[in-house]
């Protein structure tokens, strides 16, 4: 069986067309190419700034929305609609139906980082940019957004309510967001242990161009954890 | 063939199938009749791997449901009760998807995908979305996705719910132009519908099989069980106990009496003719007879008592 056969890749090509054909997708990308390219564009007229830094930084804010809105139909449409009956019925394993969904809506934001590519090239154009905090800043973004996508795919798993499902994936990155603010109130043997947990550590290390094997651990750890505990929830279904 | 032993599914406390074991031979077209909630769905979604079962195991086409899931799936083609289809897909869209989900050999897509739209009646909505078919064709859609991969096994939960007359001809229809290659088990609460469909019909009930035979035997049990209402103008006791000395007669039982008459209802053993019997008994003492009707006992009937009667 060739790769294109492969169940994984079926699905997440499926994935892939269903987003493509979905109206909602475009608004929410639009949304987010529009005030993405307004963060990185108003700093460098107004203040001759070229910088990628204006426009990483808020970065992880915008995840927070535009990843839950692209993953919370993943399952949730499924088990509206009842196709996950029939996606369960073919010759598939669980865990390619959720490795499917979860590179199918990691495709889709690929395809979306890929227009942000715009920006550094533009600052090629004015200016000479640090190819290495460039690569090790689209690291960071690509990171997490695997992470988010994975934490999407898993609440969008939990309900067959997509609003529920953005909700919930919503308030569990934000709280990953925050948790770094939160270092601050713990007991300081905790301190360290606590920012770890939190994405902003990780996500500022990389797009500074410090490119550090745990923080790409802790993207890929945080991923397969969310997507295994996706893939107890399909299991726990069909016992209950 | 499709082999069940004490399959069964609890959800909490409430069984939901009951220790069911049959046999499904290779060729046969078998009906599950039963009412809502019998466990009919519950039973067809074990043996699709989609629910485990509590106890009990399943083989389907020699292979242990838990053991060889996914080589179980590959060899049946599954319609679910609510037949659920990607709305954004167009007709031709939903079968080369499942096509590819299914693994097929790519270089067999479009014979496969032109087999089936033939089969299924499909040829006028190819183009079509699946959001704007009409009910009859989104139940074709679903029965050409279930045999898009040339099953051995077909399992169709309700597969004409829903649909108008004519459309449940159709879809009756095309199911035994599939009988003679398939083995398939189909669920259903429409008695005519497996009665002109099903080489054989399971009566389930509170998840138990409670009849099993061919239409034919069910038909004949339906015929044992048939009564005959008379009417006389006769002394209740003594017409009571001479009716039911009658050779053929299984029970009398008075429905009603007034003023000098009387209706009895007699239940006949072995579905024997006792009417002439009844005339001459009435000739000889001579007890006018006011009326006399033959009521035979339908194969709704008989799945009325079995499954109405019984305690859960």
């Amino acid at each position: 069986m060739s790769f294109r056969q492969k169940p994984i890749f079926v699905l997440a090509h499926k994935e892939l067309f269903t987003l493509f054909n979905s109206p909602a997708t475009y608004i929410v990308c639009v949304l987010f190419l529009v005030t993405s390219g307004w963060l990185f564009v108003v700093p460098l007229f107004q203040f001759n700034q070229s910088s990628l830094d204006t426009f990483l930084r808020p970065l992880p804010l915008l995840f927070l929305f535009l990843v839950p809105a692209l993953t919370m139909r993943s399952f949730a449409e499924e088990f509206k609609a009842g196709t996950f009956e029939y996606l369960a019925t073919l010759p598939i394993k669980d865990y390619e139906i959720v490795l499917g969904k979860y590179f199918g809506a990691l495709g889709w934001l690929a395809v979306l980082l890929a227009f942000t590519l715009a920006y550094p090239l533009a600052l090629l154009g004015v200016g000479r940019p640090d190819i290495g905090q460039v690569t090790g800043a689209y690291l960071a973004i690509f990171g997490l957004g695997a992470f988010f996508t994975a934490i999407g795919v898993w609440a969008s798993a939990l309900t067959r309510n997509q609003v529920v499902a953005f909700i919930v994936s919503f308030f569990v990155c934000f709280t990953l967001y925050l948790i770094d603010h939160i270092a601050g109130f713990v007991p300081s043997g905790m301190a360290p242990w606590v920012r770890a947990l939190g994405i902003t550590a990780h996500f500022e290390a990389l797009a500074r161009g410090v490119i550090d094997s745990r923080d790409l651990l802790y993207w890929a750890s945080g991923s397969a954890f969310f997507l295994a505990a996706c893939l107890a929830v399909l299991n726990s279904r069909r016992w209950r | 063939m499709i082999e069940l032993s004490q399959l069964t599914k609890r959800y909490g406390s409430t069984m939901a199938v009951d220790h069911v074991s049959l046999t499904v031979q290779p060729g046969e077209i078998v009906g599950l009749l039963g009412p809502n909630g019998a466990g009919k769905t519950t039973l067809l979604k074990m043996l699709t791997g989609y629910l485990p079962p509590t106890e009990g195991t399943a083989r389907v086409a020699n292979l242990e449901i838990l053991d060889n899931s996914l080589e179980v799936r590959r060899r049946i083609g599954y319609l679910p009760e609510t037949n659920p289809l990607y709305e954004d897909l167009a007709v031709y869209e939903s079968l080369e998807w499942t096509a590819r989900l299914r693994g097929m050999n790519p270089a067999s897509h479009p014979p496969a995908i032109r087999h089936v739209i033939e089969v299924c009646g499909l040829a006028g909505v190819v183009g079509k979305d699946v959001a704007h078919l009409s009910k009859g064709y989104r139940q074709r859609l679903g029965l050409a996705q279930a045999i898009l991969h040339d099953p051995e096994i077909l399992i169709l939960d309700e597969p004409t719910s829903g649909l108008d007359p004519n459309q449940q001809q159709e879809v009756r229809q095309l199911i035994q132009t599939l009988k003679q290659k398939k083995t398939v088990l189909l669920s259903t609460h429409i008695l005519p519908e497996a009665q002109s469909s099903c080489d054989r019909v399971l009566i389930i009930h509170h998840g138990k099989i409670v009849a099993d035979g061919t239409p034919q035997a069910l038909g004949q049990q339906a015929a044992r069980g048939s009564r005959l209402l008379v009417e006389l103008k006769a002394p209740a006791p003594a017409a009571g106990q001479a009716l039911a000395q009658l050779s053929g007669v299984d029970r009398v039982a008075v429905q009603k009496a007034y003023d000098s008459c009387v209706v009895f209802i007699l239940e006949s053993a072995g579905g024997a003719d006792v009417r002439e019997a009844v005339f001459e008994l009435a000739v000889q003492r001579r007890w006018p007879i006011l009326g006399m009707t033959q009521e035979t006992i339908s194969l709704e009937e008989v799945f009325r008592q079995l499954t109405m009667g019984m305690p859960s």
